[in-house]
């Protein structure tokens, strides 16, 4: 035996099972749903074609009905195929079968053509003899039927899975303002922002990714507000994604975005109709993707991250200082543990003398180095902070009071950590969490390490090196071809809209000019016509 | 990718930084120097070091016991010789930047103190804000026997009593100033003097008071008639002309240097008011800054400083409703003040010849550039200038007396 | 967006190069010279520049935008505009480095460690070779973010120290003797060299007008910060001692007790203006690659930036202790009028006959 054996996965005795090379896929044809074959025109022959395109009695869910409709006293065999889940089995029964069956009867049609325009009441319902049509609309809820002496089938829409219906956002709740949600269906989301923007110049265009999974996206935008380029660009990033299936915008976002390699997220996510339509009449494109409860504002910059949705429903005083303080929060919540570990090594004359003498009594008795002490810190944090989401609700209590034991009380008692480092490590965390945007969050924790590292390295030199290289790839990062650190990095003609200070609300006149959206203002100069 | 990783790597290479840090529990902090002469070397360095609360480091609370300062005197040739001696005796690493006194003895300030300074202010350690004394009698021995009764740490006690004397205001009770103040070629300081009190309340002072009158009160430090814990004290003020102690003076005379200078804030004196035969207390608040008018006429310096001050009667018996007899009173401090101006004129100009209200400064202004300046020659001017420093009192009441 | 509104970035970026002398070597050099008339000095040295910015500018009108570099073909031809380059590049490089040098050592005195002096030098100098690696416009971007937070550091020194400020001290007015000024206004030089960036850059700006503005605001910058700095150092420490102090604006930084907390922020001072000379020194090898490219295109430049780091590390290293670095900087400036606006006026001029004499 050769030292690599024992490095390779060898099959044993007691495993029966094996995953074998697989066989190229040729039984089952990536979807067209354009073009492609067609139907024969021959009820027998297309019967059998549609059974086997559907996978009838391969696939448990599948249905089939086969009935019959009488046209100019003659009784014509039809078949309809559907899938159990997907339908409103009531509408099946009322709206097809009802009518078809027993309304034929009565009514006596002549033709064909009185089946679509008399016996079924369907706001949606579409001739086709193109099998990729017919097997995307089954897949998406419609019930296909196909009539003896008929060269088209029919797909009906007959949609009625189940979903949850319009709730509160779960990450994003306001205490002033709106409280509804997007939810995972495609079409709900888009009547929501249309609700908010009763305009015709609201666009939805509508692609399908994913070359199996075909799930719908859509992009919306204002067509005389939305500057062209950027959605012409975003349509031809979505179009040119090739891939076998997408499920979330999250998913969609990273095939988008300019650049991978960056803890900066380059579109803004959330789970709001009123920031996404706002978002729409800043002239920028927001992406809805099916399956997905959050959708993709494009672009944005580095200040928009840290903005929250309560924003625009606060008064001017309140929210220029919840601002403030959510950014010292992010601040402190990246740059807090590496400034503490820099001046505790590099920079002692930094503190007065007083808060020095208390850091070294509660320093002495701990035997690691402040690297090290508050590494074990944060770890055990981000250790909790995952178990957190997984835990069951039964133990999610029990799961808190051990780790404020753990990190509190026990690890100061054992002498393990100084007090002085909960204090910062509390601080730090809390930080995270007043930071409304997840991903900028998630950053933070990500670089916080990098931090703590160039801080024990080399106090505050390796800090502002590290802040040096951060701003810089940040500032570097573009959004749809926007840098993000608009309006300051670059400046930008107008100087700072409402990035960092907000005006109040009859003050806002402009739109951002980074966009070079079509309609330049927002409002005139004097919007409260009441005063003079 | 290939960016990012390779920044990585290469910043992982200086890994090796973190030998090149001390963690502040393994440093040594010095709070106060104290430089005498020494016997076998040039000066006999004091060291006082802070010690951190003598609390366990628990998460229970617990009252912070009184740590005990830890002081230790080094003979070398200089300072920072000394430091170099210290490093093996103390195990930790010593840290001179939370130094917040600097004493320098009687002895040492004689003999000039403009190399200490200029060390200490070229170095990153001594902070611009470190104060300055001189003790009466030896440093180290003032400083080992500091012992504070209102606070645990004794670098609170320095703090809060120097800054009393300084009021945090341009003062050369403070390193740099009275370094900047040294490095002039003709200057005079004023730094404050420090001392043990050696009194009981059997032995009788010097007689440096005349009859319990604060004008005339003209006590330095150790000579308060006191029985107190802390033998520590500060009062009056060393008289620098250059770098060079060449006397003291007493403490209204310190005080009244400071209205002067524009460096005062309001305090309580009592007075003798001989037509009462009744001690007054008054408060004496500075009401504007002083007025300072210079000539030169005929090469010679003509300075007028005029000071308005006003004072508020705390405890001023008869007088203190009787607007008659409040202007009487103000006439007659007016006259007192104004005599105990031109006596520290005199021992100013006379005297120790160090210009002490920092004069100087204000008569740059007549020429226009150092080299004119030189010329003139302050140094020799200062002795035959015509300095008249007048008081204007009036007293801080709104009310009409009936 | 880009063509319209870059005037205020690129006159940023100017402001770092020029300014960055001032937390290393200023105004202590000038306070040697004419004492502590330092601050009518630098006033003197502003207008000055203003106007010979002003003069370069009327030179350049019918050239505007193309870049100072292609002027250079125009005036001396091919070889001509290579030498000319060159002698920028050598130059640059050796304020880079010299300045950086000044900025390790002053560091080194900063900070209470045994590190030695390459430790530091590596750990700025991987900064500064990932943002001049990045580009101009990267490190246009990060100087507009570094230079409000300069700004706000400079400001709160400024104003925190004005109880400190003696009136005193800036008397007699005219500093050591008035020759010594106007010497110190005319001759010897605060070092606006950096200012030719602005030509280099003028592709970006795109017209005359934003040129002009750009540099205009650069000096507006320039003289606000440096005369208000150098007159608060004046007023704060008199003369003779402000001609000794170690590295002015530390020291002033560590003069402010403004109660028990606002007190001995000079780490955080230091550090912010260290990222502000990390921004210029990227800058200026930025340029130096830019410059050492025979052919137009992006790609070459940065194969040059690698070797321009690595060239600025050794120079740096070349002298032997702090006060070689200082001569050395300080011989180097006294040629700063040579780079401008010498050169450019020479080879405006030179341009503007040899386009009549194409012309007619």
């Amino acid at each position: 035996m050769k030292l690599r054996d024992l490095f390779l996965y060898k099959h044993t005795q007691t495993e029966n099972f094996s995953i074998k090379n697989a066989v190229p896929s040729e039984k089952y044809p990536v979807q067209k749903n354009e073009g492609g074959p067609e139907l024969a025109g021959n009820f027998r022959k297309d019967f059998k074609t549609l059974k086997d395109e559907f996978a009838f009695g391969t696939s448990g869910d599948i249905k089939m009905r086969e009935f019959t409709i009488r046209i100019s006293d003659k009784d014509h065999n039809a078949v309809i195929f559907f899938i159990d889940g997907l339908v409103n089995k009531q509408f099946v029964n009322d709206f097809i079968l009802k009518p078809l069956m027993f309304k034929s009867r009565e009514m006596n049609i002549e033709s064909f053509r009185a089946i679509g325009e008399t016996l079924l009441p369907q706001s949606e319902y579409k001739e086709t003899n193109v099998i990729g049509e017919l097997t995307f609309d089954l897949n998406f809820g419609s019930a296909i039927m196909l009539v003896d002496g008929c060269k088209k089938a029919y797909s009906l829409d007959v949609k009625g899975w189940q979903h949850r219906g319009v709730e509160s956002p779960q990450t994003e709740r306001i205490i002033r303002g709106p409280n509804d949600a997007f939810s995972e269906q495609l079409r709900e989301n888009t009547a929501l922002i249309r609700h908010l923007i009763r305009n015709k110049s609201l666009m939805c265009r509508e692609f399908k990714v994913g070359t199996i999974s075909q799930t719908p996206v859509s992009v919306m935008y204002i067509g005389n507000i939305a500057n062209t380029s950027l959605v012409e660009e975003t349509i031809r990033r979505i179009e040119s994604i090739d891939t076998d299936y997408i499920f979330a915008a999250a998913e969609l976002e990273q095939y988008i975005e300019d650049k991978s390699v960056t803890t900066l997220p380059q579109f803004l996510s959330t789970e709001r109709p009123d920031r996404a339509s706002r978002a729409l009449l800043d002239g920028r494109v927001v992406v809805i993707v099916d399956g997905s409860p959050f959708v993709l504002i494009l672009p944005t910059t580095i200040y928009e991250l840290n903005e929250s949705a309560e924003d625009n429903y606060l008064r001017f005083p309140y929210v220029n200082m919840i601002r403030a303080i959510r950014w010292i929060a992010f601040i402190l919540s990246l740059l807090l543990p590496g400034l503490y570990v820099a001046v505790v090594s590099f920079h002692a004359e930094l503190l007065p003398t007083g808060i020095l003498m208390s850091i070294i009594s509660s320093r002495e008795p701990v035997p690691f180095p402040a690297l090290i002490e508050i590494i074990i810190m944060e770890i055990s944090l981000e250790i909790i902070r995952e178990a957190s989401i997984r835990v069951p609700e039964a133990s999610g209590s029990t799961l808190s009071i051990v780790g404020a034991l753990i990190l509190g009380q026990a690890a100061v008692s054992a002498g393990i950590v100084s007090p002085i480092l909960i204090i910062i490590v509390s601080i730090t965390a809390i930080g995270s969490f007043a930071t409304p945007n997840y991903y900028l969050g998630l950053s933070a924790r990500i670089l916080r390490f990098a931090y703590i590292f160039l801080g024990a390295v080399a106090g505050f030199l390796g800090i502002i090196s590290g802040l040096f290289i951060n701003i810089l790839l940040w500032t570097d990062t573009k959004s749809m071809g926007m840098p993000m650190g608009v309006p300051f990095a670059p400046v930008t003609k107008k100087g700072t809209p409402y990035s960092l200070f907000v005006p109040p609300i009859w003050k806002q006149e402009e739109r951002d000019d980074y966009i070079n959206a079509r309609r330049k203002k927002r409002q005139p100069h004097i919007s409260r016509k009441w005063k003079e | 990718m290939k960016k990012l990783s390779i920044i990585i790597f290469v910043f992982s290479l200086l890994m090796n930084g973190c030998s090149y840090s001390i963690d502040v529990e393994n440093q040594a902090f010095v709070v106060a120097i104290g430089i005498d002469k020494g016997d076998t070397f040039p000066l006999k360095a004091t060291f006082i070091f802070a010690n951190p609360s003598g609390s366990e480091g628990g998460g229970e609370e617990k009252s912070p016991s009184k740590p005990k300062p830890d002081s230790v005197t080094i003979e070398a040739p200089t300072v920072y010789s000394a430091v170099r001696k210290l490093d093996s005796i103390k195990s930790k690493t010593i840290n001179l930047s939370h130094i917040k006194i600097v004493v320098f003895s009687e002895e040492i300030a004689k003999d000039g103190v403009k190399d200490y300074l200029t060390a200490f202010a070229s170095s990153r350690d001594f902070r611009p804000n470190t104060y300055v004394c001189i003790s009466k009698g030896n440093a180290g021995e003032y400083l080992k026997a500091v012992k504070p009764s209102q606070e645990i740490f004794i670098e609170k006690y320095y703090d809060n009593i120097m800054r009393k004397v300084a009021a945090d205001k341009v003062n050369e009770a403070y390193l740099y100033y009275l370094y900047f103040n040294v490095s002039q070629s003709f200057s005079g300081s004023l730094v404050p003097l420090v001392a043990l009190n050696k009194n009981n309340t059997d032995t009788p002072p010097d007689s440096t008071a005349s009859d319990g009158d604060d004008f005339d009160y003209e006590a330095r430090a150790g000579d308060i008639l006191r029985d107190a814990e802390n033998p520590a004290e500060i009062l009056g003020s060393a008289i620098m002309k250059n770098d060079k102690m060449v006397g003291t003076l007493g403490s209204f005379k310190t005080d009244l240097a400071r209205i002067i200078c524009d460096e005062y804030y309001p305090r309580n004196y009592s007075i003798n008011y001989p037509e009462k035969s009744d001690f007054l207390t008054i408060r004496v608040i500075q009401q504007e800054h002083p007025e300072i008018k210079t000539e030169i006429v005929d090469q010679n310096a003509k300075i007028k400083i005029y000071i308005p001050i006003s004072i508020e009667y705390v405890d001023a018996g008869k007088i203190e409703n009787n607007i008659t007899k409040s202007k009487e009173f103000c006439d007659y401090l007016r006259q007192k003040l104004n005599q105990k101006a031109e006596e520290l004129v005199y021992d100013s100009q006379v005297i120790y010849d160090a210009d002490i209200l920092g004069l100087g400064d204000s008569l740059k202004r007549h020429f226009p550039d150092m080299k004119a300046w030189e010329k003139w020659n302050w140094k020799e001017k200062f002795s035959t200038a015509q300095i008249e420093v007048s008081f204007d009192v009036e007293y801080a009441d709104f009310e009409e007396a009936n | 967006m880009q063509n319209k509104s870059g005037s205020i970035g690129i006159a940023i970026i100017c402001s770092c190069a020029i300014l960055s002398k001032y937390l290393v070597i200023l105004p202590e050099y000038m306070v040697k010279y004419v004492g502590n008339a330092a601050w009518l000095d630098i006033l003197g040295k502003c207008i000055v520049g203003t106007i010979s910015l002003l003069f370069v500018l009327w030179l350049y009108k019918p050239f505007a935008p193309i870049s100072l570099t292609d002027v250079f073909s125009l005036s001396f031809g091919r070889v001509g505009a290579v030498i000319i380059r060159y002698v920028y590049i050598v130059f640059f490089t050796l304020f880079n480095s010299l300045l950086f040098r000044l900025l390790i050592e002053a560091l080194s005195t900063v900070m209470a460690t045994t590190a030695p002096d390459e430790f530091f030098a590596i750990f700025i100098l991987l900064a500064v070779f990932v943002a001049a690696y990045s580009g101009v416009r990267a490190t246009t971007n990060l100087s507009a973010v570094i230079f409000p937070l300069v700004l706000i550091t400079a400001f709160t020194v400024i104003f925190a120290l004005f109880p400190h400020y003696r009136i005193e001290n800036i008397t007699p007015i005219f500093g050591k003797s008035m020759p010594r000024l106007l010497n110190g206004i005319f001759v010897k030089h605060f070092g606006f060299t950096e200012t030719i960036l602005l030509f280099f850059f003028a592709p970006v700006l795109g017209s005359y007008k934003n040129l002009k503005k750009s540099g205009l605001l650069t000096f507006a910058i320039i003289s606000i910060i440096s005369v208000l700095f150098t007159l608060a150092y004046c007023l704060t420490v008199p003369y003779p001692a402000s001609g000794h102090f170690f590295l002015p604006f530390y020291q002033m930084t560590r003069m402010i007790k403004s109660g028990a907390f606002l007190q001995r922020l000079e780490p955080i001072v230091v550090f912010v203006w260290t990222g502000f000379v990390m921004c210029s020194m990227s800058i200026l090898i930025a340029i130096t690659s830019r410059l050492a490219t025979f052919n137009k295109g992006t790609v070459n430049e940065k194969a040059f930036v690698p070797i321009f780091t690595i060239i600025t590390f050794f120079v740096a290293m070349f002298p032997e202790s702090e006060s070689s670095a200082f001569y050395f900087y300080e011989k180097l400036l006294s040629t700063s009028t040579l780079l401008f606006p010498t050169i450019p006026v020479f080879v405006l001029i030179t341009a503007r006959i040899r386009r009549k004499a194409v012309k007619t």
